[in-house]
C-alpha cells in the first residue's frame, strides 16, 4: 500500500462522518433536484398555505398542528429551484443529527453505528417521492425525536419520568402520531438502560405504565372532547399522508426502527464489535442503507408520473415548445401527457399538422372525461380553458378541488377559478378568491395585479389570456357533455367561426374516431381559418375520401390541398395495396399519417 | 405584553378557543398601542351626507331582541371607527381600528329593553386624521324573537363531488355553534334536508346518503331512529319531505334526479327531475303510501308540505316535457289536496295556488307559516332547481285570500337567488339561503314578515368576526329554525350510522319505473 493511499484512508478514517453527511447530502440533492424535481414542483401549487394570524391558530389547534403548519410552510418554497431539495435535506439531516445524538447517548457502543444513524432519513427521503406523504410527517417525527433527546438527556429517572409524560403530551400535540415514536423509544430506552441489574418497578414502572396509559386514551379524549374525527385520525393524524384515512405503515416503519434500534446496536455491540469485526459491521450498514434507498426508491418513487409532472410544469408555465420538445424525445402514451401534448400542439398551431406525428389514443387524448378524481379534472381542466370553455374549466377545477385528497384548497385551483371570475365578470366572486391569495407569499403579487383588473372592462380585454377567453366563450346557452364533445365544438364555432383552435379540435376529434363521415361533412368550417392549405393531417383523410372515389377525384378536388401529400398518398396506396407486409413497409414513411392510424392503430 | 400574547397562545394551544376572541384582544391591544386611552376628539368633524358603508349590511333593518351581536366593519382603509346605538332609554358606544364588536350581554340587554323600540346607530370615522359622521341608519327591535337554533348543512358550492359537510346547528343568540353530524365521521356520506317540525319542535328529520348505510334518520326528541325509505313500488328513497304537525308522517317526493352542466356563465347546473311522485311515510308504522291525486302519470309532483292543521298538504307540480331539451318549458304549478289522516288517504280535487301557465313562470319549496296564514315560495322562470336561477326570488301567498306579495323588500337583491327558506315557531321570522353577495356562496338571510304579511329587508347571520363571510368557503344551505335544540350530538349519528335500517312497507304504490 502506498503512502498516498495510506493518507487517503487515514484522512477518510479521521473525517468519516463528515465524508458520510457530505455524501448523503449530495446523494438527496441529486435524487431531488435531478430525479425527481417536478414532483416537487408539482406539490407545491396543491396547498393554499396563508401567512395569517387566524391560519396559524387555526392550524396549531388540532393535534399535530404544528408539524403540519411547519411541514406546508416549508412546501411552500418547493416552488423556488433547488428549494424543495434543500428543505428536504435539511430535515432529513435533522433527523439523522437527532437519532445520532440520541444512539450515541443511549448505547456506549453507538460510535460504531454511525451509518446506521442514516437510516430513518434514507427510507424518508424514498417515501417524500410519494406524493401523498408529506414533508410536515418528517417534521412531525424530527419534533418527537427532539422530545427524545429531551428526555434522554434528564439523569434522574424520577424526573426523566414525568417529564416523560408531559413530553407525551407536547408531542401529541404539535407532532400528531409521532408521539407514538416518543413513547416506544422511552420504553425501549428504559428497558435499555436499566437492564436487568436494577429492574424496572415502582416510581418509574408507574410511569412508564401511566405513559403507555396516556398514549392509548389521549385520542380517544382528544377526540371525545375536542376535536370529534374518526379514531384513525385521532391516533395518526393527518398530517403525514394526504389521505387522512390511509395507514402510514411506512412511516410507522421508522417509529418501530428508531425505538428498536437501541436493543439492536447493543446486540451487535456485543456479537461483533467485541470480535473485532469492526469492518464487517460497516459493510453490512452500508449495504443495509443501500438495500433500503434502492427498496425505497422501487416501492415510492414513480418516474413516469414524474413525466407527466414535468409536462404539467411546462403547461402550467405555458412552455408549449418545450412540451412538444420532450413529447418527441419520449413518446407519450398515457392519456394525461397526450393530452397536455395535444394541448400543446393545438397552442401553438401545429395540432393538425403534426397530430399523428404522435401515438394517438383517440378523443381521451383530446378531451378527459371528469372521473371523480383530483388528477383526471386538475389536469382536464387545462384544455377546456385554453379553448375557451371556461365554465368547464370551472367545474372540472371545482370538482378537483373537492376532490384533493387531503381535503383542502390549494392555490393552483383558486389562481383558475380566479381567471374563470375575471373573465365571466363575477368580480365579487374573484375579489373573495383574490383576498386568499394575497394572504400567500409566492401568490400576493399575482393576486394584486388581478385585483387591479377587476370592475375593469377594457383592461381585462386586453389582457393576453383573460381577453382572449372572453373572445372564445361561448355565446349560445346548452349543457355540457364530454361525450358529445363534438356537440359543443360545433356551437362553439356558430358562435365563433374563426375559432382555429376549436375547429382543429373537431377535426381531430372526428379523424382520431376514424368518423370520417363527420369529418367531411365539417371540413369546409376551415375555409374560415385562412389556411393557404389544409393541415396535413386534415389534407390526408380528404384525400383519403377522395381517393377511395377515384384518382380524379383526388387530382381535381378544390380542397387546398399540396401536391406533396397527393404524391404521398399515391405512395402509400401503392404500397397498401400490392404488399402482403404492407404496414411494415409503411411503417417507416408513414406511420405520423392519418392513413397508417385509420389502418393499422 | 408578551405575557399576555405568551397566555393568549397558551389559551389557545389548551383548548381550541376560538381565533376570534384572540384577534378580539390582538384587535383591542393594538388599539390600545395606538392611540391609547384618549377620547376620539369629534369637534372638528365633517358631516356625511349619507349613510356609512358597513359590511354586513346591517343599515335599516327590523331585528329580533335575542339576535347576536350585529358586529360590523367599515372599509379597512379607516383608522378608527366608532358607534353609538342610541335608544329611548339608554345609549351605548363602540369603538374599534375598523371593525365594531358589540360585547354580547351588553347587546343582548339593550336589546331586551329597546324591544318595539327604534335604535339609531351613529357611525363616525377617522380616516387621514379626518373625522367623518354619517347619517345615521335604524335597528327596529320586533317584539318577537326568532327562535334561537339554527340548523344548517355547510358545503362548498361545488357540482357533484364533496369533501367536508356536516350538519351545523348555531345559536343565533350569540355565536356558538356545534357539529350535529360530520361527513369525516361518517365515511364520507352526504346528509342533506335537515327539516323540524314547527309543532312538534322535538322533531326532525334529515338524510344520510351512503352506499351501504345510508337512510333518513328520524329524531323524536333525541330518540333517533335509521330508515331505508326505498322501496320496490317507489321511484327512489325519499328526496324533499316536510312533517306532519301531528308527528306521525311525512310527506316526500320521490324523484330521479339529473344534473347538468351549462357552457354559459349565467348559471352553472339545471338540477331536474325525469319522474317525480309524492309519498307520505307514517313513522309509527313504518309504511309508505300515496295517493292517485299526489302521484299522477305524466306529472312530476315534488316539494310536499302540509299545512299548519295538516288537513291539506302543498304541492308543485308540472306536466311532464321531453328532457333535456324541454328543460327551459318545464314549470311547476303550486297546488294543494286534501289530506285525510284517519284514512292515510287525499282528497280527488286539487286546487290550483299559483298556475306556472298563467305566470309563465315556475315554482318551488312552498313553507306554511306555523299559523297558518301565509306560505311562501320560490318563483323562478324554469325548472325545479332554484339555487343556481339568478332570478329566483321568494314570494309570499295569503292563504285566506290567495293574494301573492312578491316581498319586493326582501328580494332587494338584483341577482342571485334566494331559496331554501324556513318558518320562524311565531310565524313573524323567516330564514332563507341567499347567494347576493358574490353568486356562489349562500348565507342565510333572516327577515321579518309582520302582520300584515309584508316583508323587511333581510340581513345576514351575524358573526363574531363580521370579517368572517369574506374568508369563509362554504355554503349554508338549507337554513332551518328550531326552537329547542335537536336532542342529539354528532357521536349519536355516528353511532346511528353503524347500525341497519328499519324498512318500510310500501301500501298500495305501484311504481311503473318508466322515466320520461
Amino acid at each position: 500500500m502506498t503512502v498516498r493511499l495510506k493518507m487517503w484512508i487515514s484522512f477518510f478514517k479521521t473525517y468519516h462522518r463528515q465524508w458520510f453527511l457530505l455524501f448523503f447530502s449530495l446523494l438527496v440533492i441529486v435524487f431531488w433536484q435531478f430525479g425527481y424535481p417536478y414532483s416537487l414542483f408539482f406539490q407545491e401549487p396543491l396547498q393554499l398555505f396563508l401567512f395569517s394570524r387566524d391560519y396559524f391558530f387555526n392550524s396549531i389547534s388540532t393535534a399535530g398542528g404544528l408539524s403540519g403548519y411547519l411541514g406546508e410552510f416549508f412546501t411552500q418554497f418547493y416552488i423556488i429551484p433547488f428549494g424543495g431539495p434543500v428543505i428536504i435535506l435539511f430535515w432529513l439531516l435533522s433527523l439523522q443529527q437527532l437519532f445520532w445524538k440520541i444512539l450515541k447517548r443511549s448505547v456506549p457502543g453507538a460510535s460504531h453505528f454511525y451509518i446506521l444513524s442514516f437510516l430513518p432519513s434514507i427510507w424518508y427521503c424514498t417515501i417524500l417521492s410519494e406524493e401523498f406523504y408529506l414533508l410536515s410527517g418528517l417534521i412531525s417525527v424530527v419534533i418527537a425525536l427532539t422530545g427524545v433527546l429531551l428526555y434522554t438527556a434528564i439523569r434522574d429517572f424520577r424526573i426523566r419520568s414525568i417529564v416523560g409524560l408531559l413530553i407525551v403530551l407536547l408531542v401529541y400535540f404539535t407532532a400528531g402520531g409521532s408521539y407514538i415514536l416518543f413513547v416506544l423509544f422511552t420504553l425501549s430506552f428504559e428497558f435499555v438502560k436499566r437492564g436487568s441489574s436494577i429492574g424496572i418497578k415502582g416510581w418509574l414502572w408507574s410511569c412508564l405504565v401511566l405513559e403507555i396509559l396516556l398514549a392509548v386514551f389521549l385520542p380517544v379524549i382528544y377526540r371525545l372532547h375536542y376535536d370529534p374525527v374518526p379514531v384513525l385520525q385521532a391516533y395518526i393524524t393527518e398530517h403525514f399522508h394526504k389521505i387522512s384515512t390511509v395507514f402510514p405503515f411506512p412511516v410507522v416503519l421508522i417509529w418501530i426502527l428508531i425505538a428498536i434500534s437501541l436493543p439492536i446496536v447493543l446486540y451487535f455491540d456485543k456479537k461483533i464489535i467485541n470480535r473485532g469485526r469492526r469492518n464487517t459491521l460497516y459493510i453490512i450498514q452500508v449495504a443495509f442503507l443501500l438495500l433500503v434507498f434502492l427498496g425505497g426508491h422501487s416501492l415510492f418513487a414513480n418516474p413516469k408520473a414524474e413525466y407527466i409532472k414535468k409536462l404539467d410544469y411546462h403547461v402550467r408555465h405555458n412552455n408549449w415548445e418545450e412540451i412538444i420538445s420532450l413529447c418527441e424525445n419520449r413518446l407519450p402514451r398515457n392519456a394525461f401527457a397526450v393530452n397536455y401534448l395535444n394541448l400543446a400542439l393545438a397552442k401553438t398551431n401545429q395540432l393538425g399538422e403534426r397530430l399523428f406525428h404522435f401515438e394517438q389514443i383517440g378523443p381521451v387524448g383530446l378531451f378527459l372525461p371528469y372521473e371523480r378524481e383530483q388528477l383526471s379534472a386538475m389536469i382536464g381542466n387545462e384544455t377546456y380553458y385554453h379553448i375557451g370553455l371556461v365554465n368547464v374549466s370551472q367545474q372540472y377545477i371545482f370538482e378537483a378541488t373537492e376532490a384533493m385528497p387531503d381535503l383542502r384548497k390549494s392555490t393552483r385551483s383558486l389562481q383558475r377559478l380566479t381567471d374563470v371570475a375575471i373573465i365571466n365578470g363575477d368580480y365579487e366572486l374573484a375579489n373573495k378568491y383574490i383576498q386568499l391569495l394575497k394572504k400567500t407569499f409566492f401568490y400576493k403579487d399575482w393576486a394584486e395585479q388581478a385585483e387591479d383588473y377587476l370592475y375593469n372592462e377594457s383592461k381585462i380585454n386586453n389582457h393576453p389570456d383573460w381577453g382572449e377567453k372572453r373572445r372564445l366563450r361561448p355565446i349560445q346557452d346548452y349543457f355540457f357533455s364530454v361525450e358529445n364533445m363534438d356537440q359543443i365544438l360545433l356551437a362553439l364555432l356558430r358562435d365563433h367561426p374563426d375559432h382555429k383552435m376549436a375547429f382543429e379540435y373537431l377535426m381531430s376529434y372526428y379523424l382520431v374516431r376514424k368518423d370520417i363521415e363527420s369529418f367531411m361533412k365539417y371540413v369546409h368550417l376551415g375555409h374560415e381559418m385562412n389556411y393557404k392549405y389544409l393541415p396535413v393531417a386534415f389534407q390526408e383523410a380528404v384525400l383519403y375520401v377522395l381517393g377511395l372515389k377515384s384518382q380524379e377525384a383526388v387530382e381535381q378536388s378544390n380542397f387546398p390541398i399540396e401536391e406533396r401529400t397527393k404524391n404521398r398518398l399515391y405512395e402509400y396506396v401503392d404500397i397498401y395495396t400490392r404488399y402482403p407486409n404492407a404496414q411494415k413497409l409503411l411503417e417507416k414513411e408513414f406511420s405520423d399519417s392519418f392513413w397508417y392510424y385509420y389502418h393499422y392503430r | 405584553m408578551r405575557k399576555l400574547i405568551g397566555f393568549i397562545i397558551i389559551m389557545q394551544m389548551q383548548k381550541k378557543i376560538n381565533v376570534h376572541i384572540i384577534s378580539i384582544l390582538l384587535s383591542g391591544i393594538g388599539l390600545i398601542l395606538s392611540f391609547g386611552c384618549s377620547e376620539p376628539d369629534l369637534s372638528d368633524v365633517s358631516y356625511v351626507d349619507q349613510k356609512p358603508l358597513i359590511y354586513p349590511d346591517y343599515t335599516d333593518i327590523v331585528i329580533p331582541p335575542n339576535i347576536a351581536p350585529l358586529n360590523f366593519m367599515v372599509p379597512d382603509s379607516i383608522d378608527r371607527v366608532v358607534v353609538t346605538m342610541r335608544g329611548t332609554e339608554d345609549k351605548m358606544k363602540i369603538e374599534g381600528k375598523h371593525k365594531i364588536f358589540f360585547r354580547i350581554d351588553r347587546f343582548n340587554k339593550f336589546l331586551e329593553a329597546h324591544k318595539g323600540d327604534t335604535l339609531w346607530i351613529e357611525v363616525s370615522t377617522l380616516n387621514r386624521k379626518k373625522w367623518s359622521k354619517y347619517l345615521p341608519f335604524f335597528w327596529y327591535v320586533a317584539n318577537e324573537p326568532i327562535d334561537q337554533w339554527l340548523s344548517y348543512r355547510l358545503i362548498e358550492p361545488g357540482y357533484e363531488v364533496w369533501n367536508k359537510i356536516n350538519l351545523s346547528l348555531r345559536n343565533v343568540s350569540n355565536f356558538e355553534e356545534k357539529v350535529l353530524a360530520d361527513n369525516n365521521q361518517l365515511d364520507g356520506a352526504c346528509m342533506n334536508c335537515h327539516i323540524g317540525n314547527q309543532k312538534l319542535p322535538g322533531k326532525s328529520f334529515f338524510h344520510l346518503r351512503h352506499p351501504e348505510r345510508g337512510g333518513t334518520i328520524i329524531n323524536e326528541n333525541g330518540d333517533l331512529r335509521k330508515i331505508d325509505t326505498s322501496t320496490e313500488g317507489t321511484i327512489s328513497s325519499g328526496v324533499y319531505g316536510n312533517w306532519h304537525p301531528g308527528g306521525r308522517f311525512i310527506a316526500f317526493s320521490t324523484n330521479i334526479i339529473i344534473p347538468e352542466f351549462y357552457s354559459t356563465n349565467d348559471m352553472r347546473m339545471e338540477v331536474y327531475d325525469t319522474t317525480s311522485d309524492l309519498v307520505v311515510l307514517d313513522i309509527r308504522k313504518n309504511e309508505i303510501f300515496s295517493g292517485n291525486s299526489i302521484s299522477k302519470p305524466g306529472q312530476f309532483e315534488t316539494f310536499p308540505e302540509f299545512s299548519a292543521d295538516g288537513e291539506r298538504l302543498f304541492f308543485c307540480v308540472a306536466d311532464s316535457v321531453v328532457l333535456p331539451e324541454g328543460y327551459k318549458s318545464l314549470k311547476y304549478s303550486l297546488c294543494s289536496v286534501d289530506f285525510f289522516e284517519e284514512t292515510r288517504s287525499f282528497g280527488d280535487c286539487v286546487d290550483t295556488l299559483f298556475s306556472a301557465k298563467k305566470h309563465d313562470k315556475t315554482v318551488s319549496e312552498p313553507r306554511v307559516s306555523p299559523d297558518g296564514q301565509y306560505l311562501l315560495f320560490t318563483v323562478f322562470d324554469y325548472g325545479t332547481f332554484p339555487i343556481w336561477h339568478p332570478e329566483a326570488r321568494l314570494n309570499l301567498i295569503d292563504l285566506k285570500n290567495g293574494e301573492i306579495n312578491e316581498l319586493p323588500e326582501i328580494n332587494n337583491n338584483k341577482k342571485y337567488s334566494n331559496s331554501y327558506h324556513c318558518w320562524a315557531s311565531n310565524s313573524r321570522w323567516i330564514v332563507f339561503a341567499s347567494k347576493r353577495d358574490d353568486g356562489l356562496y349562500g348565507k342565510p338571510y333572516f327577515a321579518y314578515i309582520d302582520k300584515e304579511g309584508q316583508g323587511h329587508k333581510p340581513f345576514v347571520l351575524p358573526q363574531k368576526d363580521p370579517e368572517f363571510y369574506d374568508y369563509f368557503y362554504k355554503s349554508f344551505n338549507i337554513p332551518e329554525l328550531f326552537s329547542i335544540q335537536p336532542g342529539f350530538e354528532a357521536e349519536d349519528i355516528e353511532d346511528i350510522f353503524s347500525m341497519s335500517s328499519e324498512k318500510v312497507t310500501p301500501v298500495g304504490i305501484e311504481y311503473n319505473g318508466s322515466v320520461q
